[in-house]
């Protein structure tokens, strides 16, 4: 008879691909799903660390199985990380949106296995790791290249924030794995950086609040844009950093009416449309739907467009010029 | 805004000369071909075109004096449409015209550009003209590894606009008789100038057959009514009120160049943040954003005397001279009137009370 190492690695060798193809399938599915999720936000800016699977090393499965302690009846059947990915945002309030993406899939089945919130809730003194985790499972046999996957194959999906994170990358392997017990001292000290963390998500998340009140109207202005130029010129508009520029120095012009101030300047200026379409093939800033505003700015104020600007009398001469006015002079 | 929606069609480059010792007209050399600008020329074109048109002081919606058969007018209106090989020698014509009314010899000769275009919404077909006087100039250019300084002759239209002359003709509607349904622009750096019948006549009047217009004494008279509107209705302090009334008295009676744009005024005497509300204001109230010719001839009494209010039952009257430099005005604070404090004037009038009417 085989020893029950030997017995575990053979199946785990056999069954590998498997849990790497059951992994890649939950990373691509997820990251399609929360890119859905959080349209109109791009999916890079979201996931700071790009969901990617991770399969266990044989070592720490035969560890976890033998070696930690832990009452396993059947620890392959019983270790559920066995293949695991890890999602890294940056706020505490996107862990539940990821979570909404994940409990929300009809691929799988999920369980949730951690939620640091529970945990705090039941022990609010204590500072420490934080992390959500879930168990997802596969819920019918699933083809994928070569690969069949059986039911109920188990994929562990760690959410934390970047915070979170760097907590986990400095205590884990050193605090909770070993079944040495860390000094006091140490666990004092990272129980320190935990509360720090969790404090500093707090400031994070008033910072990120603020942010977007005080973003709130140049986002308004800048969809109205967006909307107006599609229709407008038939182009498809390539918003670059550009843009941002544009609208953050014309927005100030730009009142709570601004739709009706736009759809009405546009119409009396069709023939703009034109000009922006002759030039947006080696222009830039032909293919900024702020290029609209910059227009209209020209038209309501021809000299405060021109003070202080963005662009330079180079790029703006042109416009004045096509709303048959003349760069105003109002010194450098 | 007259000029937006600015589309330049054909263009034809001609070159007309001084006249001779003699007098004698050197015939122009005529170009053969049409021109092909390349968009970064054709961007400069419509640049200077602009500079110089929109609402400079030096621009100005003229008169058209002769539409006969043998005009100016005429001559152009068989431009717009025609084909290339027609236009290029129709353009011919009007360099030959220009060459006459160059008579004196002091004027200097240059290019003469004839294009057709459109401009405005709805476009709006016009011919243009531009007498550009050439310079020469020096450029540094790359030549392999050696940097060389190369001499250049024969530049033209640089943005030196006292050395161009532009005359556009728009034909709104060919339907009705000459000269309505035609406008004619000049621009032309000379207007301005207090000598206005010497240096710019040859161009406007000799040339193109266009006259100043005769209503400046109209818009003068509104360009002031409506600029001392737009001062009382403004959020200023009456101090400052009074300021500018009075720049607007000087401004539209002293100052001595023939022809003023109200942009002009704006800029010269409004704080900043006032001067787009104040075209705005004009541009609402219809009021032209090209030249207008300066004439107080109809304004009558409105310059002799002004008239200041003091509550609802007081009233100050003098001549802008003697508000000048007989009265001071000052604001003061008042007497305590039921816990509030009003503002009183302090007015020093340097005469003796002379009399009542």
């Amino acid at each position: 008879m085989k020893d029950r190492e030997t017995e575990l690695l053979e199946r785990w060798r056999k069954e590998i691909a498997m849990y790497s193809a059951w992994g890649a399938f939950v990373s691509e599915t997820l990251t399609a799903a929360i890119g859905r999720q959080i349209q109109p936000q791009a999916t890079d800016r979201f996931l700071r660390i790009p969901i990617a699977p991770r399969i266990k090393e044989e070592a720490s499965l035969l560890a976890k199985a033998f070696h930690r302690g832990k009452p396993y009846t059947n620890p392959y059947d019983e270790i559920e990380d066995k293949v695991g990915i890890r999602i890294v945002v940056l706020f505490s309030k996107e862990i539940r949106v990821v979570e909404t993406t994940i409990t929300a899939s009809d691929q799988w089945t999920a369980e949730k296995a951690r939620d640091f919130e529970e945990e705090r809730d039941s022990r609010p003194f204590e500072f420490d790791y934080q992390s959500l985790h879930y168990v997802v499972r596969s819920k019918e046999v699933l083809a994928r290249g070569s690969v069949d996957i059986a039911v109920g194959v188990p994929c562990e999906i760690q959410v934390r924030t970047i915070l979170q994170h760097a907590y986990s990358e400095l205590t884990h392997d050193t605090i909770y794995k070993p079944k040495v017990q860390a000094e006091p001292r140490v666990k004092r000290a990272a129980a320190k950086s935990m509360a720090l963390i969790e404090a500093t998500d707090d400031y994070f998340t008033q910072v990120r609040d603020q942010l977007a009140t005080a973003e709130e109207p140049g986002q308004r202005v800048a969809a109205a844009l967006n909307a107006h130029y599609r229709a407008f010129t038939a182009l498809e508009p390539e918003p670059s950093p550009l843009d941002t520029l544009i609208v953050d120095h014309y927005k100030a012009w730009a009142g709570d009416d601004f739709e009706v101030q736009l759809s009405g300047f546009l119409q009396e200026k069709t023939f703009l449309a034109d000009f922006i379409r002759e030039r947006a093939s080696t222009q830039l800033l032909y293919r900024q739907p702020s290029v609209l505003l910059v227009y209209l700015v020209i038209k309501d104020a021809p000299r405060g467009a021109v003070a202080n600007s963005p662009l330079s009398n180079q790029e703006l001469a042109p416009m004045y010029g096509d709303l048959g006015e003349r760069l105003p002079d109002v010194g450098a | 805004m007259i000029f937006e929606n600015l589309r330049i069609g054909r263009v034809a480059v001609h070159e007309v000369f001084q006249r001779a010792e003699d007098r004698a007209i050197r015939p122009p050399a005529l170009a053969e071909h049409l021109e092909t600008l390349s968009p970064e020329a054709l961007g400069a074109f419509r640049l200077r075109m602009t500079e110089a048109l929109a609402g400079q002081t030096q621009s100005i919606q003229m008169r058209i004096a002769r539409h006969d058969a043998a005009s100016y007018l005429t001559l152009v209106e068989t431009l717009i449409g025609a084909a290339d090989n027609d236009f290029l020698a129709q353009s011919g014509l009007i360099a030959n015209r220009l060459a006459e009314a160059q008579m004196a010899r002091r004027i200097p000769g240059g290019m003469l550009v004839v294009f057709d275009g459109t401009a405005g919404a709805p476009p709006v077909p016009f011919i243009g003209v531009i007498k550009a006087e050439t310079q020469a100039g020096l450029r540094r250019a790359q030549d392999g590894a050696r940097v060389i300084i190369e001499f250049l002759q024969n530049i033209f239209l640089t943005p030196a606009t006292r050395l161009y002359k532009i005359g556009i003709i728009f034909q709104d509607n060919a339907a009705v008789p000459r000269p309505s349904g035609r406008r004619a622009y000049v621009f032309d750096s000379n207007i301005s100038a207090s000598n206005r019948e010497a240096a710019a006549a040859y161009f406007y009047e000799g040339f193109l057959g266009c006259a100043l217009p005769s209503d400046g004494p109209y818009e003068t008279a509104r360009f002031f009514d409506l600029t001392k509107e737009f001062v009382r209705k403004s959020d200023l302090d009456p101090e400052r009120k009074r300021d500018l009334i009075d720049s607007l008295y000087v401004f539209v009676r002293d100052e001595q160049d023939a022809t003023f744009t109200a942009d002009q005024f704006g800029d010269r005497y409004f704080p900043p943040d006032m001067r787009d509300p104040y075209t705005d204001f004009m541009r609402h109230r219809k009021f032209t954003p090209s030249a207008v010719v300066r004439d107080t001839s109809q304004m009558g009494k409105r310059l002799h005397r002004r008239r200041l209010k003091f509550g609802s039952d007081i009233e100050l009257s003098a001549s802008p001279e003697a508000l000048a430099n007989k009265v001071q005005l000052e604001a003061i604070d008042g007497e305590l009137v039921d816990g509030e404090r009003p503002r009183w004037t302090r007015i020093t009038i340097r005469e003796a009370l002379s009399g009542e009417q």
